[in-house]
C-alpha cells in the first residue's frame, strides 16, 4: 500500500501514510487527529441528519484552548476530506447565514459557525436572534451539520435548547504545546452544566462537577493547514474589529440602517440614491453613513 | 398525599405501610434461614422452626397476592406444605424460593430497573432521556 499523499511513493503504514507524512499529518495511531470516542458521536449525528433531524455540535472552551482547531478536525472527519474554509467556515451570525446557503448549493455536509457568542440570550428580543432562530427552525431540511464554536455555551439563546437542536458539547481545556484536551457531554448532561453555570462562582467548576461522557485529546493541525486557517480566522476577526471601530464613530452600513428601521437593504439603497445622500466613508467597498440618515429615511417610510 | 376526610395534607397510603411490613417479614425469614444454616454447618442437627413460623407470617401478609398470582393448585399445595408439621425442609424451601421470586416480579425487591446503554455514545444517552 502506498502513501495517501500525492506523488509520494513511500510505503504506507496501517493509517495510510508513510512515516514522513504521518508526522506532518499530525494523526494518532488510529488514523484520526483526535482520540477515539468523538468519532462515534459524529457517526451518530450523521445518522440523525440522514433522518432529516436538525443536529448541531457545540465546541466551547476558554481563549486559545483549540476550539477552532478541533472544529476543523471534526468537520474534516465528518466530511471525509479537507473542508473549504472559504465556504464552510463562518465568523459571526451574518456570515453563517450566507455560508449556510453556499454550503447547501455546493452540497457540502458541514459548516463551522465560529465566534457564535453573538447569538446570545441578551439579544433574545433582537431581530438578529429572531432571524437566526428562524434559520435553526428550518435548516434541518438542508441536512447540514452545524458546528458552533464559542467560549461558553450557556450564553446561547434559549429557544435553541427548547428545540433540542444541540446534540452534544465538546469542552476544550488544558491545551499544551502539541495537543489539547476535551471532554464530551450529551445534551442531557448539558442541561445540568447549564444550570450549574448559573449558580457557581467559578464557572469552570460546572464542567468538572458534571462527569463527561468521555474525555480525549486532539493534536494540532498540520503547519500548512494551520496557517491557512489562521489567515481566514484573522481576516474574519479583523472585519469584526473594523466594523466595531466604524460603529464607534457612529457610522452605519446599509445593513445596519436596514436593521434599525426594519426595511430591506434594497429599499434603503434605493432611498439613499433617490435622496442623493453622500456616504461619510467607504471601507472595503462598503459605504458608511452618519446616524442622522435614520431620520431622513424614517420620513420616507411614511 | 391529601387526606380529604380531615383536611390533613400529610398521610401515608396504606399500600406503602404494607410494602414496608412485607419487606420486614422477608428480612426476618432470611435472618432465620441464616441462623439455621449457621447451626447446621457447625455440626448441630439444625432446627428450622423459627424459619417455618416466620415464613408462615410472610404467607399471611401476602395471602391475597399469592392467591391471585399462583395457579390454584400451587396455592393450595403451598398452604398444605407451609402449615404441616410433617413437611420436609426441602419442600418448604421450594415455596420460599417461589415467594421470594414473586416479590421481585411485583417490583418489591427489584432494584436493577435502570436500562443499560453505552454512555460514551452521546446520541444513545440523549435518546434514552427522550431527547
Amino acid at each position: 500500500m502506498e502513501c495517501k499523499v500525492k506523488d509520494c511513493k513511500g510505503g504506507a503504514t496501517k493509517v495510510g501514510y508513510c512515516s514522513k507524512h504521518f508526522a506532518t499529518k499530525r494523526l494518532y495511531k488510529h488514523g484520526l487527529p483526535f482520540s477515539k470516542g468523538l468519532d462515534k458521536t459524529l457517526d451518530g449525528l450523521k445518522l440523525r441528519i440522514k433522518r432529516k433531524k436538525a443536529s448541531m455540535l457545540i465546541i466551547d472552551g476558554g481563549v486559545g484552548e483549540g476550539k477552532t482547531t478541533l472544529s476543523v478536525e471534526v468537520a474534516e472527519y465528518y466530511q471525509g476530506s479537507n473542508i473549504d474554509l472559504k465556504k464552510q467556515y463562518a465568523i459571526g451570525g451574518e456570515q453563517f447565514q450566507e455560508k449556510l446557503v453556499m454550503c447547501f448549493d455546493s452540497k457540502l455536509p458541514v459548516i463551522i459557525y465560529d465566534e457564535a457568542g453573538d447569538f446570545n440570550t441578551r439579544g433574545a428580543l433582537t431581530g438578529f436572534n429572531q432571524m437566526l432562530n428562524r434559520v435553526f427552525d428550518t435548516y434541518r431540511a438542508f441536512q447540514i451539520l452545524v458546528i458552533m464554536v464559542l467560549p461558553s455555551f450557556h450564553i446561547l439563546d434559549n429557544p435553541l435548547f427548547d428545540k433540542q437542536i444541540p446534540r452534544g458539547l465538546i469542552h476544550c481545556h488544558g491545551r499544551g504545546y502539541k495537543s489539547g484536551n476535551y471532554s464530551g457531554y450529551s445534551l442531557y448532561r448539558m442541561y445540568y452544566i447549564r444550570d450549574k453555570l448559573k449558580k457557581y462562582t467559578v464557572p469552570s467548576y460546572a464542567y468538572t462537577g458534571t462527569s463527561p461522557n468521555y474525555r480525549g485529546h486532539f493534536l494540532d493541525l498540520s503547519p500548512s493547514r494551520s496557517i491557512e486557517l489562521e489567515k481566514v480566522s484573522i481576516a474574519g476577526k479583523m472585519d469584526i474589529v473594523n466594523d466595531n471601530i466604524l460603529r464607534n464613530r457612529g457610522l452605519m452600513s446599509y445593513r445596519d440602517i436596514a436593521k434599525k428601521i426594519g426595511m430591506s437593504i434594497i429599499w434603503v439603497k434605493r432611498k439613499v440614491s433617490k435622496l442623493k445622500i453622500k456616504e461619510t466613508k467607504i471601507y472595503k467597498r462598503n459605504k458608511y453613513f452618519e446616524q442622522s440618515i435614520i431620520y431622513k429615511l424614517e420620513e420616507q417610510k411614511a | 398525599m391529601v387526606d380529604y376526610n380531615n383536611d390533613t395534607t400529610l398521610a401515608t397510603p396504606s399500600v406503602d405501610i404494607n410494602r414496608v411490613q412485607i419487606l420486614e417479614r422477608r428480612a426476618y425469614v432470611i435472618e432465620s434461614l441464616e441462623e439455621y444454616y449457621r447451626f447446621k454447618l457447625n455440626g448441630a442437627g439444625g432446627n428450622d422452626k423459627v424459619f417455618r413460623s416466620r415464613l408462615a407470617s410472610l404467607y399471611w401478609e401476602l395471602q391475597e397476592t399469592l392467591y391471585r398470582k399462583f395457579e390454584p393448585g400451587v396455592f393450595e399445595n403451598m398452604k398444605k406444605v407451609l402449615f404441616s408439621a410433617n413437611s420436609k425442609h426441602e419442600d418448604i424451601l421450594v415455596y420460599w424460593n417461589k415467594i421470594n421470586m414473586l416479590l421481585g416480579q411485583i417490583n418489591l425487591t427489584k432494584i436493577d430497573t435502570k436500562k443499560e446503554y453505552d454512555t460514551t455514545d452521546l446520541e444513545a444517552e440523549n435518546s434514552e432521556h427522550g431527547m
